[in-house]
């Protein structure tokens, strides 16, 4: 007889988050379908960008990356590239590491699920490129331990991209290519679709080539020129440099859709003048200046092809995936290398977190999904150092890869390994991440010493090292010393990387004395921060009426009637937008 | 790894060629996946892998080589019996329905001697555990002649799905007796999703006398039984047929009366004095609020019905009371006394607030279905539920209410004897008190600064009688009640721009153009129009000004700049009219 309990407070949910450099997003599966939640103004996209407001509470989104170029001292942007590094990112007046301010957008994002579901999200999978390194994901892990989300499963932004286009797409049998062009990181991932199973094949890439290196690499050249003109360097100044980011990010947008656009970037700071740049640039030149950011495309598209060992010819669909994939020239380039227009089917932003909602949902044994098969692929090679001898001498500092890049996974490999010299006593397996022949250029992991060694001649003893890796990027060694039963092991799991467990603890404690902007408020401190930016980049008549309508805002905020700061807000909203999109006539 | 094994881990010839054997690594990965079974996964995809690795020489030596790793003893009186061996397939049925079947389809073996093999090998390929002998090809007597089963299982081996069922069903025709043949059909017939006929099949099998079927019958097929074999299932020694089982199934199936006959035969058998294989009145009450949770509220009501007279013919009531069932079973109730109109959807909202034990998950259900239904629906739903279900409504009441207080409108003053009491409801009157200023517009009399057109003030009428009810329920009941309405401010009414303000307005507009522009002009008399409050010439004023924007003259300029900021600067002018010269307003468009 079953006796079944009644049903217990049901669990939070599990949901998808994609942590983008410069955007991120957090869906969920509803109904058989990925569906983006929405943030606190509306939006499924919430800019990757954290701010601390003058009161000292904390911004998350459009507003943050607003006042990145009001307040740039005050904002933190683009910190995904820092992750994994040791960086310390200086903010208000403090420094923060990129874990801490992941953990803040991951925070905000959690509560906009909640608010949007309606109940507690405890649990999620996170997305990272495909070509993280080992110190890249943990980080990854730091930041969602200190935000106090659980993370068990990080996977791949193409996969994630595969599996959400897959998701209805498995009757075809098919090979098609994954190209993730987002803000910081490039990504390609080769995949066939057979049998209704999704069989990852192969992934590259270039972890600092995105959107944002495309927009830089303008903002360069026509520094440079300021300087050269006028002497002193625009970059100097933080808040300069923020707006000509900005301006070159509007200018790499709207040549997507024009052959022309225009540089104009009122009052720089240059030295002690202060300039107007108004600088035309054609989508040729664009495309000249890009030329090296074009060839470093290529390189990850041809390692993946070899890794999966087939021809372009034999891609049947090309999906391009991520915001930067709109440029024109990625479009070219992606048709020329396989000879097929790419498709357009899933939006290039949302897929990825689309993707990490499927997954979320295969995780948690949704029956939504519950035919659906994915198989990934190892990202790196893992192995250990050794040594060997080349006539009398002896090279150190080898790496020898056990599990290789390119292996599906979960999987589990095994390798035997000698002793160098006469009656050795220990062996040192140190276990390295990476693809280069030295171990001193690859990533460190941990070690074991396996002691106690029979005595015996050089090369008479060894011992298996059996590398087994698991779809939460969990690595566990288990070494055999050859000729006996012993057995020793080694788990490489889910190390702090670079952050010791009393870090992240004091990461989270920092945490919880941070207070988050009140959600009610954030609609209108999101406009009130993009009228801002706005502001200080208009001269003129422009201004004047901005600086109006500013005003009749924030005296309707003061009459406190949701009604009529609806109304203004819309307004304000409306007026910003049009400044934004209105090229100006020369 | 040896490349034998690694054929048989994905169940193909040895020998076969990487691209076919790929498919049969794929099939099985749909039963060993990664997520869900990452050992067996490794298996076959380690063995995937030695294939794909397989040189060419391997697998000529492969189809050369005579000795198979499971090769049975040599019959020195049949020569080229290893041979038939390797002709074996096996194959699953893709259904797991708990007890696999596997059938070995080739070439009929004549001895008792190899047909045990036979089963050796079966049993050990079977990951499952237990194949069953009863599928061993040939006649364990020793009879050496040709066996009629094994041609049908060797042409069900080459057909395809849907011939495989003509084929089984000639082998059942053909041999009765032969408890094989029914099931190939019923195998046949599983795999091509035909239930009922599965069943019809083994039902069958059991009613000519052969052995063995009833057990598959009951386990697999548990919704396409008949009463009559419950009931012997149950009379039966050793089964475990559980009502519940069955009722989720036929839940599944979408036959809630089905589920409800099932788990009514389960309450019966304990009102009966069975004590094995009866619902508890956890699952009973569990399995009434997923029929809510399903849409299915007349079944759930019925079951209640007869959850509740086993209760009190049992005497269990006492039982129920100062436990958290015991909530349950009280919010269970107030469910079922909602009326037949009350809404599914509702039902079904509030059925997983109590399974998951907060109301607040029931929330977000609301929240959706308020916003797809009409103002009336909702008000009269928030009706039903503080009238039969007040615990319920108490719960969820503030969502019905976000929805309805949506809507802004002059309501006139309600009196309540509570208001005047301070101390005594606490914040219970604050709510009621900024409720009912909220709904305080002008008093009726006075030209309504917003007027509210009639279908307006039937639903605000509605809302008034909602927001009564709401209050005075509130106010009943305990004063520090947890609930905290967030009410905003009251509401003054809107008071337009001055004079001073629209001429400002008109001025700024003007100075982004130049003075002779027709569109200063006949910005400048909107803002004097406005300013004289002479609403007909306001409108005439307004379309002039439309009529310029809309054909630009003077000063060609930026023009699109212009516009931008024009729009923006005529904020007070559009504002103005609004709130004074509605009329204008409604001809024109609003910001």
């Amino acid at each position: 007889m079953t006796v079944v309990p009644l049903r217990p407070r049901a669990r939070g949910a599990v949901v998808g988050i994609d942590l983008g450099t410069t955007y991120s997003l957090v869906s969920i599966l509803q109904d058989g379908r990925p569906l983006v939640l929405p943030n606190a103004i509306g939006d499924r996209l919430t800019a990757s960008a954290v701010s601390f407001d003058e009161d000292g509470s904390i911004l998350v989104g459009d507003a943050a990356k607003s006042r990145a170029i009001s307040h740039p001292e005050r904002t933190a942007v683009t910190f995904k590239r820092d992750m994994g590094s040791d960086r310390k990112i200086p903010i208000a007046g403090r420094e923060m590491r990129p874990q801490e301010l992941s953990a803040l957008v991951l925070e905000s994002l959690k509560r906009d699920a909640e608010e949007a579901l309606g109940i507690h999200v405890e649990e999620a999978v996170v997305t990272v490129p495909a070509y993280f390194g080992d110190l890249q994901r943990q980080a990854t892990r730091d930041a969602a331990k200190i935000a106090g989300i659980k993370v068990e499963r990080i996977i791949n932004e193409p996969t994630a991209a595969a599996m959400a286009y897959g998701l209805h797409n498995r009757e075809r049998e098919m090979r098609a290519v994954v190209l993730d062009l987002g803000g910081g990181t490039f990504d390609v991932t080769i995949l066939e679709i057979i049998e209704g199973v999704i069989e990852i094949q192969s992934t590259a890439g270039d972890a600092r080539l995105g959107g944002e290196d495309f927009a830089e690499a303008l903002a360069e050249v026509v520094a440079k020129e300021v300087q050269a003109e006028h002497g002193g360097d625009p970059t100097q100044d933080r808040q300069t440099l923020a707006r000509l980011l900005a301006a070159a990010e509007d200018v790499k947008r709207r040549l997507t859709d024009e052959e022309h656009a225009r540089f104009v970037v009122p009052r720089m700071k240059v030295g002690d003048q202060n300039v107007d740049l108004d600088r035309p640039i054609s989508r040729t030149e664009a495309e000249t200046i890009w030329g090296d950011l074009i060839a470093r495309l290529q390189a990850p598209i041809q390692r993946a092809l070899r890794d999966a060992d087939i021809q372009p010819s034999e891609i049947d669909e090309v999906l391009l995936v991520g915001g930067a994939t709109r440029m024109p020239l990625v479009v070219d380039l992606a048709s020329k290398i396989f000879g097929k227009m790419p498709m357009k089917e899933l939006p290039a932003d949302e897929a990825v977190a689309m993707g990490a909602a499927v997954q979320a949902a295969l995780k948690s044994g949704d029956a939504a999904v519950e035919d659906l098969v994915v198989t990934d692929v190892a990202p790196f090679s893992m192995g250990i150092a050794t040594a060997t001898t080349m006539g009398r001498q002896q090279v150190e500092g080898l790496f020898s890869p056990v599990l290789e890049r390119g292996t599906t996974i979960p999987a589990s490999r095994s390798q035997r390994f000698f002793t160098m010299s006469d009656n050795q006593r220990e062996i040192r397996v140190a276990v390295y991440q990476g693809e280069h022949s030295l171990v001193k250029d690859n990533t460190f992991l941990g070690e074991y010493i396996v002691k106690d060694l029979p005595q015996d001649k050089a090369g008479a003893v060894s011992i298996d090292v059996r590398f087994t890796y698991d779809l939460n990027g969990i690595l566990e060694i288990e070494m055999k010393l050859e000729g006996s039963d012993r057995v020793e092991h080694l788990v490489i799991e889910q190390r702090p990387g670079r952050l010791s467990p009393s870090q992240i603890e004091e990461a989270r404690a920092a945490m919880a004395a941070l207070k988050f902007h009140p959600r009610e408020a954030l609609p209108n401190r999101t406009t009130l921060a993009k009228a801002d930016a706005v502001f200080t980049q208009l001269t003129g008549p422009a201004r004047d009426e901005l600086g109006h309508a500013i005003a009749t805002f924030r005296s309707a905020l003061e009459t406190q009637e949701p009604d009529i700061i609806d109304r203004v807000r819309e307004q304000l909203n409306a007026l910003i937008d049009a400044l934004k999109s209105h090229v100006p006539k020369k | 790894m040896d490349l034998r094994e690694a054929y048989e881990r994905l169940d193909v010839e040895a020998g076969t060629p990487p691209k076919t054997a790929r498919r049969a690594y794929l099939k099985l990965l749909k039963v060993h996946k990664p997520e869900s079974d990452p050992d067996g996964f490794q298996r076959i995809r380690e063995a995937w892998e030695r294939i794909q690795e397989a040189k060419d020489w391997e697998l000529e030596q492969l189809n050369r080589d005579p000795e198979p790793t499971n090769e049975p003893p040599a019959d020195p009186f049949r020569p080229g019996l290893a041979d038939k061996w390797r002709g074996v397939q096996w194959t699953m049925p893709r259904r797991n329905w708990g007890q696999q079947v596997i059938l070995a389809r080739g070439e009929k073996v004549g001895t008792l001697e190899h047909a045990k093999e036979t089963a050796r090998v079966v049993s050990q390929h079977s990951e499952w555990g237990g194949a069953r002998s009863s599928a061993v090809p040939g006649d364990l007597t020793g009879n050496q002649g040709p066996d009629p089963l094994a041609g049908f299982i060797a042409r069900c081996a080459k057909a395809t799905d849907a011939e495989r069922v003509a084929v089984a069903r000639e082998a059942v025709a053909v041999m009765p007796e032969r408890p094989e043949a029914y099931h190939l059909l019923h195998e046949a017939l599983i795999v091509t999703s035909q239930m009922e006929a599965a069943a019809e099949t083994l039902r069958t099998a059991h009613q000519a006398g052969l052995e063995g079927f009833l057990e598959p019958l009951l386990r697999q097929h548990p919704e396409h039984l008949r009463p009559e074999e419950l009931d012997q299932a149950r009379r039966e020694a050793g089964h475990t047929l559980d009502p519940v089982a069955v009722a989720r199934a036929l839940l599944a199936r979408e036959d809630p009366q089905g589920a409800v006959r099932a788990m009514r035969w389960g309450i019966d058998a304990a009102l009966r004095g069975a004590k094995e294989h009866v619902p508890s009145v956890h699952v009973t009450l569990d399995f009434v609020l997923q029929l809510y949770r399903h849409h299915h509220p007349n079944a759930a009501r019925e079951l209640h019905d007869h959850l509740r007279r086993w209760m009190r013919d049992a005497g269990r009531e006492t039982e129920l009371r100062g436990s958290q069932l015991a909530a349950t079973y009280h919010l269970t109730g107030e469910l079922a006394t909602l009326p037949r109109s009350f809404p599914a959807a509702v039902q079904a909202a509030l059925s997983r607030g109590i399974l998951d034990g907060d109301p607040s998950f029931a929330s977000s259900e609301l929240a959706r279905w308020t916003l797809d239904s009409t103002l009336a629906e909702v008000a009269k739903a928030a009706e039903a539920l503080s009238v039969y279900a007040p615990t319920l409504h108490r719960a969820v009441g503030r969502y019905l209410d976000r929805k309805t207080a949506g809507v802004y409108a002059p309501l006139p003053q309600p009196k309540l004897k509570h208001w005047a009491d301070p101390a005594g409801a606490g914040k219970a009157s604050a709510e009621a008190d900024a409720k009912a200023h909220a709904a305080a517009g002008g008093a009726p009399g006075t030209t309504p600064k917003r007027g509210p057109s009639r279908p307006q003030l039937i639903g605000i009428g509605v809302l008034a009688v909602l927001v009564l009810i709401a209050i005075v329920r509130i106010v009943g009941s305990s004063s520090s009640s947890p609930r905290v309405i967030p009410q905003p401010p009251p509401i003054p009414a809107q008071v337009g721009p001055t004079a001073a303000q629209v001429h400002a307005s008109a001025d700024r507009i003007c100075g982004h153009i130049t003075p002779n522009d027709e569109r200063c002009l006949a910005a400048r008399a909107w803002a004097d129009a406005l300013a004289a409050s002479n609403c007909p010439a306001v409108q005439a004023a307004k379309t002039r000004f439309e009529t310029a924007m809309a054909n630009p003259t003077g000063d060609p300029g930026d023009v699109a700049l212009q516009n931008i900021l024009i729009n923006a600067a005529k904020f007070e002018l559009e504002r103005g009219t609004r709130i004074d010269c509605a009329a204008a307003a409604a001809g024109g468009f609003n910001p």
